[in-house]
């Protein structure tokens, strides 16, 4: 039995493993992708997988010059952002009153919120657009945005309630009662004890949404009817239609570090927080 | 090495386990295919399974043990990647692809043969051999053949399916409408018309949608052409020539005018649309569809079937429109005789009927089988009046038929029970003059009864309809192609049919097919200009206007982060 025994860094080697060949490597390719592009075989500097390619920036320029990438850019974080912040403030008094509830034991009620997730994500799309015709959203193709919007909220609610919700339960009630015991009332009790110690739950739900609703294309395909493109689409299209890896890498890229930088900004924030709070986040 | 990045690229991994099971040596032919795009067993006991029929053929003919590795695509894209990461180097610097078969349409195919992906069609193979493709030469329509022969692509490729392109849409709809007169649906500005907002939807793919839009940017100069052809100033072949290169069109000035007249039409339009089309013009969401014919008549079957569905009819634009195909290659390194004998089997009349029942796209096999097949799927039938059935068989033909038996035998008569006559459905083809004069009126027109049909074909009912005008589609062109005896007797092939109905959505008249061009492989530089052109459509101008919500949220957001910091210290 003594054989069986491994120390720790050795459980870790799967994982890491894992990680590199899954998460680093992808990512230095789509680097290497977006810095790369194709040039005939007498200018090359090195071949990836049997095209002749060179260094070149040229990625760049090329997607910042041309008007319509901008606003794609505009229209995608313009949607995803509107999309984030609709869903928590439905998501907020959901989880809030799904943490206090007497009829929430043993999660039943959470169980119910979250049990779209698990029902096919294009099932659940073509459901809704069903729907949306039902009731006469198909009338003119003006509603495309807010159809699209619809259908982003709809399927990304249960990830912004689930982080909200493990946090907002976990807060002790004690802290509510001291500030009403000093004489705070509910809505300041509500903005200065329970809001500031649910932002971890608030910052992990953004990141969750934010960077998914301004890629998938599926939604905004088939609710939007094609009227609505984000950035998704246009990274679909490089690969699949023009068949240039290079531009579509760079899409990515870009999108990346935007996000990257925005998780930054957050990120400082939370940090000020103590860590009891923190722990309290799901992802 | 390619694989490799793309494993990593895609997050997928892709297996290409190929188990070799069974007894003796067991041959492997890899086709790659369209979905959907071959007859296969759906359990409804009509369709024919071709593969497996294929791989009997093979051991009955030859005593090959052939196994069909049958594998899809959804577009041609798809298709095209696929090979390229799958291909291998060979030592001498050649590559060899993993499939043997493959079906792309008429760009892509054009697109591989440029790039010599694809194997030479052995036409050596001798008569009785594994491989010997006349088979496909015996049957296949003349005109399809010869259309290959000019663009000289018939030693790498036969045709499998081919059509027009056009609009489907729902004259119900229309009629109601101010402004719509008969006939606009003929034209290239149909979709673009004010009274069809939100009616209408168009595909969501560059190539598809840009012929659309140069179609209707060039409208008056395709009427031009026609006219000057119908006058003789232009003879057949530079008609054609002046036609193809119009809509291959893509430098500078035709590219910026479709950007102008697809930015006018995505207002005006429903939506973009992947293969939703199809549906939403059956359940009547949507009541004009830009589409292939083969599509087209999908369409048009659905909707019939479906109780509540439209009546839709479909519509080649009279300037002038695009052929499309879609051909076998045999990608570089394949096995060719096996492939061949495959195309050869495909090619086969009652195979390419069983192909045509099940997919509702047009073979480009000719002949009189599969137009007689055409004649008794869309045919007009009327009910005539006929003889009473024999007694007896009056009351055995009120029973249900055995399980297994054979329909073979005529029809039941009908019988009417307010006159009391028996009546027969018929084709009206089969009728001789003075059958048709009775039907007549003074005005040449017709007043029919037709029979109503339930699901199994069997005579439910008549209706009557007055003033009919009779169709004639003279098909001579496509299925007149065999080389008959001069003794047998010459058949016409014209088939007497509704207007715009599904019999002339997958065979065009003659006139139609002159007017048709054939689109051609864009090349790097002009595929880039009009993507660019896409996105500049694809992204709504109106999402400037959504700059300022963002920045205003995007500020907010900032000011509260900040203020909140700075409290805490």
């Amino acid at each position: 039995m003594n054989g069986l025994k491994f120390s720790r860094k050795q459980l870790g080697i799967p994982y890491a493993v894992f990680l590199i060949a899954f998460v680093v490597v992808p990512l230095l390719l789509i680097i290497l992708y977006a810095f790369t592009k194709k040039v005939p075989a007498d200018k090359a500097t090195f071949t990836i997988a049997g095209e002749s390619v060179s260094f070149a920036v040229s990625n760049f320029s090329d997607f910042f010059s041309k008007s319509a990438n901008i606003r794609v850019l505009f229209v995608s974080f313009g949607l995803a952002i509107i999309t984030t912040v609709v869903s928590l403030l439905i998501a907020y008094p959901v989880a809030y009153i799904l943490s206090k509830s007497k009829f929430n034991k043993g999660g039943v009620l959470l169980v119910l919120f979250i049990l779209p997730l698990w029902i096919n994500f294009v099932l659940r799309t073509a459901a809704m657009k069903e729907l949306l015709y039902f009731i006469g959203m198909y009338k003119s193709n003006s509603f495309s945005f807010v159809n699209t919007l619809i259908g982003m909220v709809y399927d990304y609610l249960p990830f912004v309630i689930m982080p909200l919700y493990s946090v907002l339960v976990k807060i002790d009630k004690s802290y509510a009662e001291a500030s009403a015991d000093l004489g705070a009332k509910p809505a300041t009790t509500f903005l200065s004890v329970t809001l500031p110690l649910s932002m971890p739950g608030i910052v992990s739900a953004i990141s969750m949404v934010l960077l998914p609703t301004t890629t998938s294309y599926v939604i905004s395909d088939t609710l939007g009817n094609g009227n609505v493109t984000i950035v998704g689409k246009i990274i679909e299209t490089q690969f699949l239609t023009m068949d240039n890896w290079h531009a579509g890498s760079t899409i990515a890229l870009v999108l990346l570090v935007i996000i990257f930088f925005s998780m930054f900004l957050s990120g400082k924030f939370t940090e000020e927080k103590d860590e009891s709070a923190t722990r309290g986040t799901l992802w | 090495m390619k694989k490799f990045f793309a494993l990593f690229l895609s997050f997928s991994l892709w297996f290409s386990l190929l188990p070799l099971f069974g007894e003796g040596e067991v041959v492997e032919l890899r086709v790659y295919n369209w979905e959907d795009y071959i007859s296969i067993d759906d359990g409804s006991g009509e369709s024919v399974d071709l593969i497996k029929k294929f791989e009997q053929h093979c051991k009955e003919k030859f005593g090959l043990n052939v196994k069909v590795k049958y594998s899809t695509f959804g577009t041609l894209e798809n298709m095209y990647n696929e090979l390229q990461l799958t291909k291998t180097k060979a030592e001498d610097g050649s590559y060899t692809y993993a499939y043997d078969l493959v079906c792309p349409s008429d760009y892509m195919l054009q697109k591989m043969i440029i790039e010599g992906m694809v194997e030479k069609y052995d036409y050596t193979i001798e008569e009785g051999k594994l491989g010997h493709v006349n088979g496909y030469y015996d049957n296949a329509s003349k005109f399809i053949v010869d259309l290959f022969k000019k663009f000289g692509w018939q030693d790498y490729a036969t045709v499998y399916m081919w059509g027009t392109m056009g609009y489907v849409y729902n004259p119900a709809v229309f009629e109601k409408l101010p402004g719509y007169k008969k006939g606009d649906e003929a034209h290239w500005d149909f979709i673009w018309k004010e009274y069809a907002k939100n009616l209408g939807t168009i595909k969501d793919s560059i190539r598809d949608t840009y012929a659309l839009a140069l179609g209707y940017v060039y409208r008056d100069e395709l009427t031009e052409l026609a006219k000057s052809y119908k006058s003789g100033s232009l003879t057949k072949d530079q008609y054609a020539d002046k036609l193809v290169a119009l809509f291959n069109r893509a430098d500078e000035e035709s590219v910026k005018k479709v950007e102008d007249a697809l930015s006018v039409l995505k207002e005006n339009i429903y939506g973009f649309e992947v293969d939703s089309g199809k549906k939403d013009m059956a359940t009547g969401k949507i009541a004009i569809n830009f589409a292939w014919s083969g599509d087209a008549v999908y369409t048009l079957d659905t909707a019939d079937e479906d109780e509540n569905g439209a009546e839709l009819y479909y519509a080649v634009p009279e300037e002038g429109s695009n052929i499309w195909f879609d051909g076998w290659v045999m990608p570089k390194g394949a096995n060719v005789p096996l492939a061949q004998e495959f195309i050869n089997f495909l090619s086969q009349p009652k195979n390419a009927k069983a192909n045509m029942d099940y997919i509702g796209y047009t073979s480009a096999i000719g002949g009189e089988e599969m137009f007689e097949n055409c004649v008794e799927n869309y045919g007009t039938y009327i009910m005539v009046e006929c003889e009473a059935p024999k007694e007896g068989e009056a009351e055995k033909a009120e029973e249900k038929p055995a399980e297994g038996e054979e329909e073979e035998e005529e029809a039941k008569p009908f019988l009417d029970k307010e006159s009391g006559k028996y009546y027969c459905d018929k084709y009206v083809g089969e009728l001789s003059e003075e059958e048709l004069n009775k039907f007549k009126n003074a005005d040449g027109t017709y007043n029919f009864l037709y029979p109503d049909y339930d699901k199994d074909d069997n005579v439910t009912g008549m209706h009557k309809e007055e003033n009919v005008t009779l169709y004639k589609n003279d098909l001579n062109y496509f299925f007149a192609n065999k080389t008959t005896d001069a003794a047998e007797e010459k058949k016409d092939f014209t088939v007497i049919t509704d207007v715009g109905r599904q019999c002339s959505a997958q065979y065009p008249t003659e006139d139609i097919v002159s007017r048709c061009a054939i689109m051609k492989y864009f090349d790097d530089t002009e595929m880039r200009r009009l993507n660019d052109m896409w996105d500049e459509v694809k992204v709504s101008s109106s999402g400037m206007s959504m700059v300022v919500p963002v920045i205003i949220v995007v500020l907010t957001c900032l000011v509260f982060i900040v203020v909140a910091i700075m409290k805490r210290r």
